[in-house]
This record gives C-alpha cells, structure tokens and sequence, in this order.
C-alpha cells in the first residue's frame, strides 16, 4: 500500500499539486466574495427595514436549508440559462458556493453583532455617543471578536466544499482523486494522497487561527 | 442593534437594492428574448452556427472514454468515444468541445438541453428513451464481451451465474444499463447498492462492502489486470442477456431535438459501414492497459 502511493505520487504528482491549486484557489475566491456579500445580508438583516429582514429570511432560510449539492446542480442548470450572457460552467459553480458560503457567513456576522450585551449600547447611549459612533466604537470592537473564530470555522469548511465541484470536473483536489483513480484504477491509495493534502491544508489554517485566537485575547 | 445604524444609510440601500432588483428584471427580460430566438431555429442549425459542439461524457470508463493525466488539458481525455465525437464533428464542420461530468450530470444536461450530445458509452434503457432521443447503435457487443459480473476471487466456485446471489449484496451504477439488468435478470438478492461511478462499484466488492458488481465485462477485465492484489474477477461463463432490438451503444441527444438525431444517425451508419469504431476500441483497450502502475 505504501509502495503504492509512493508510485502513485511519482508518476502523477503534477495531477495533484494542479488540483491543490485550483482548490487553493476556488476557495480564495469563495472566502472572499461570500465574506462581502455575507456581510451586506447581514446588514439587510439587522436593518429596520421589513422588506429586507423578510428577503434574507428567505435568502438565508433558502439556502441553509437545502444542501449544497442540490444548489450547485440548481446553479449549473438554471443560471447560464437566466443570464442573457454565456456563463462558463465554472462560473456557475463559484457562484454557487459563494452564494451557499454567504448566507452562513451571514449568521455568524448577525449573531456576532447580536451577542454584544445591550447594556453596552445603552451606557455609550447614556454617555451621550451617536448612533454611528455607538456602532463603530462600541459595538464593532466586541462583535468583531465574536465574529472572526467562527468566520475561520466557516472558511475552512468552505475550503472542504470546493470539493464537491469535482462533481462537475472542476480542476481541483477531488477532481484529480478521480482522474488519477480513473487512469489507475488505484481508488484507495490515491484517496489517501488527496486526504493528507486536505490534512496538512486545513491543519495549517487551524493553526494560524488558533494563533490568531490567542493574540485576540492577548488585549482582554 | 436596529437602533444603531442611522436612517440615511438605509434610505440609500434601500434605493441600491431598488436599483439592483430593476437590473435583475432587465436581465431577465434579455434573456427570454434570446431564449425565444434561438428556439426559433433547431438545435443542429444553432450547432453549425455557432461554429462547435458540445459533447458531454463521464471520463471514467475506459475504453470508452478516459483519463490519461500526462496530457495537457484539453487533451486529457481519450477512448473510443472521443474519437468518434471527433469524427462527428468533423463530418459537422464544426469544432469539438469535450465537457467531462459525473454520470448523472451528464444524463440531466442532455434530459435539461444544457449540450449537444452525450457519448458516454450509453446504452439504451426505456426511461433514458423517454428523456432524451437516442440514436442508433453505434457499437455492438457482438463480438466484445457484454455485461457481466465482477466477484471476489474467494467466490469464484459459489458465484456462477445471478442464480447464485440469493443471500448477496450486489453494486451498481446509478441510471446504468448494468442497473436495469440486475433489477430484471437477478431473481433474488439480499441488498441492492447504487454508486456514482462504476469503479466505486468495483472498491465495493474488494473491500467486502458489496459481493458482486453487475459490470461491462471489457472494463472490469482491465480493472482486475490494473489490480492483481485486489483478488477480484470477472465471472467467465456468464453474460446478461442483451434485447436484441435495444441492442447496441448509443447517442444521447435532446429530447425533440430530431434533425439534429437524423444527422447523427447518417454518421453512425457511415462509422458501422466503414467499421472504425471496433478498431478504435481495440487501440485504446490497448492504451488503457499502458496507463496503470
């Protein structure tokens, strides 16, 4: 088995390191377009606007509430055929996690923003401090430490659900399981390769967040 | 917190959304426009028009169409059916364009006309014929082996034919031809599994997951020579009963779409006349076996 992937790893080496590029990649693009739009949702959510807190109810209830294998077939059916212009299948694909990404992205900035203690707002209130200076001194300081361990939570299972793009042959680490089990026919050895990539990948964020964690605290 | 942020930036988003939303309906209004356009003119007219076709394919099915990593990208995918996608194309005049799908992608973007033509190594079933048109036969297993069986080599005496699977766990592929042979030819079994993708099937059985694989014989011979340590094996003496009238590997084409499945047909029935397709298969039975360890 160890001879195996050692082989495996010689000749098809290339396959793999292209697919970790692409899901690098993929997931760059996800965290952060879906940490844009995630942050506007949870801004329209928060608002006092009926209109809006009924639309991302929907748009958050919508997708969290539907896997995100069924979104991205939904995306690569639907969309190229909605858009007036030629959408690549990629496209639709990244649109798809982006999309799926923001509305969790969302809930964690909501809660986050709404797990600052109320007496804060009312003391800065008190003190006599404006609307926008309430928000942007008091409030934004705390829910921003609220925000950013779980946000990192959520950026690496994002990365691990770039996966599910090989589904549709996108070029990334999944993908390049397929394709080099598919010319072998060496299914086991070649998931093992893939799963330490996935390993030593999301092992490394967990540790920069952790670190991260910690110089967040430093100043409590 | 909805006290916090002050009126005026809501007022402002509030008109960006406006915006955004009146966008969308202009969007979308385009978008039936051209819809209605295209739908104008059949799908072999919009083919030639547009100047390429798009052929959809699971790539993992040697002979038929697989992967050899060391290409270049669009070079990547090879087998008997690229070949004939080629062949086709170039009777078209138009350039080819190679999109590689799991198997029930490629089955929903024929049934959704999302492209042209799958060539996927199909064969026909009755539900595949109501969603999509199918065209001729272009290969026959006349003289290849058919369908069959894939065990572990542990069985090799008890397992000898679908008779033998009573108390035994079969895997096949989901939306396969292999499927529906299991679910008529097999008159009794204990549990019916379905995969993705045939070689998942094939895992199945040799870690003990499933006993038996309904398989294209042709394919699980070059999985089992790949896999010596595996212990696996094709069961020699026994073939699924093929119809004959719905015999035959064929073309998955939009449902309605009969131009464009007359067309293919004259180009199938020039491929079995010249008899290129058995020799395409031949040639890559004999690339695949090159690519393993």
């Amino acid at each position: 088995m160890v001879s195996t992937i050692i082989k495996l790893w010689q000749k098809y080496d290339y396959v793999y390191i292209e697919g970790l590029l692409g899901t690098l990649w993929f997931s760059a693009i996800t965290v952060f377009a879906a940490t844009l739009l995630g942050t506007l949702i949870a801004v329209m959510k928060l608002s006092k606007i009926k209109v809006l807190d009924w639309f991302t109810n929907i748009y958050i209830g919508l997708l969290r509430g539907t896997p995100i294998l069924l979104q991205l077939y939904f995306f690569w059916l639907v969309l190229p055929k909605a858009l007036p212009f030629e959408l690549s299948d990629t496209a639709s694909i990244i649109i798809a996690l982006i999309v799926n990404a923001s509305s969790y992205v969302a809930e964690v900035i909501r809660a986050g923003i709404q797990a600052v203690d109320k007496g804060q707002i009312e003391a800065a209130k008190s003190l006599g401090m404006s609307n926008k200076n309430t928000f942007r001194r008091i409030v934004l300081p705390q829910a921003i430490k609220n925000i950013l361990p779980a946000l990192g939570n959520q950026y690496i299972s994002m990365i691990k659900q770039t996966s599910l793009a090989s589904v549709f042959f996108l070029q990334e680490l999944m993908t390049s399981y397929k394709t080099v089990q598919s010319a072998t026919f060496q299914a086991v050895p070649s998931l093992v390769i893939v799963g330490i990539i996935y390993l030593l990948l999301t092992s490394v964020l967990t540790k920069g967040l952790t670190l991260f964690e910690r110089r967040l605290q430093a100043n409590e | 917190m909805k006290r916090v942020i002050g009126r005026k930036s809501y007022k402002r988003l509030v008109f960006i959304v406006l915006l955004f939303s009146l966008m969308a309906s202009f969007i979308t209004g385009c978008s039936s426009k051209d819809v209605e356009a295209s739908q104008a003119k059949n799908r072999l007219e919009a083919i030639l028009e547009r100047g390429y076709i798009e052929v959809v394919m699971e790539p993992y099915f040697a002979p038929f169409e697989f992967i050899d990593p060391s290409r270049d990208g669009g070079e990547q995918i090879v087998g008997a059916d690229v070949e004939l996608a080629k062949y086709i194309a170039e009777k078209l005049g138009v350039e080819l364009r190679l999109v590689p799908l799991e198997f029930s992608a490629v089955l929903s973007s024929i049934t959704e006309g999302k492209y042209d033509l799958a060539i996927s190594a199909l064969s026909y079933t009755p539900a595949r014929a109501e969603a999509m048109n199918m065209s001729k036969g272009y290969y026959f297993a006349e003289n290849n082996p058919g369908y069959g069986l894939l065990i572990r080599e542990e069985d090799k005496d008890i397992i000898k034919g679908p008779a033998d699977l009573v108390d035994r766990v079969i895997v096949a592929q989901s939306g396969s031809l292999q499927e529906l042979f299991v679910l008529e030819q097999v008159p009794a079994y204990k549990e019916f599994k379905r995969v993705s993708a045939t070689t998942d099937g094939f895992l199945m059985v040799q870690e003990g997951k499933a006993d038996v694989a309904a398989v294209s014989k042709s394919m699980a011979q070059l999985y089992v020579d790949a896999n010596p340590a595996a212990g696996l094996m094709v069961v020699e003496e026994f073939e699924f009963v093929v119809d004959k009238s719905t015999q035959g590997t064929r073309i998955g084409i939009p449902k309605g779409e009969d131009e464009l499945t007359e067309r293919i047909n004259e180009i199938i029935d020039e491929v079995l006349e010249r008899g290129i397709y058995e020799d395409w298969y031949r040639e890559y039975t004999e690339y695949a076996k090159t690519l393993g360890l």
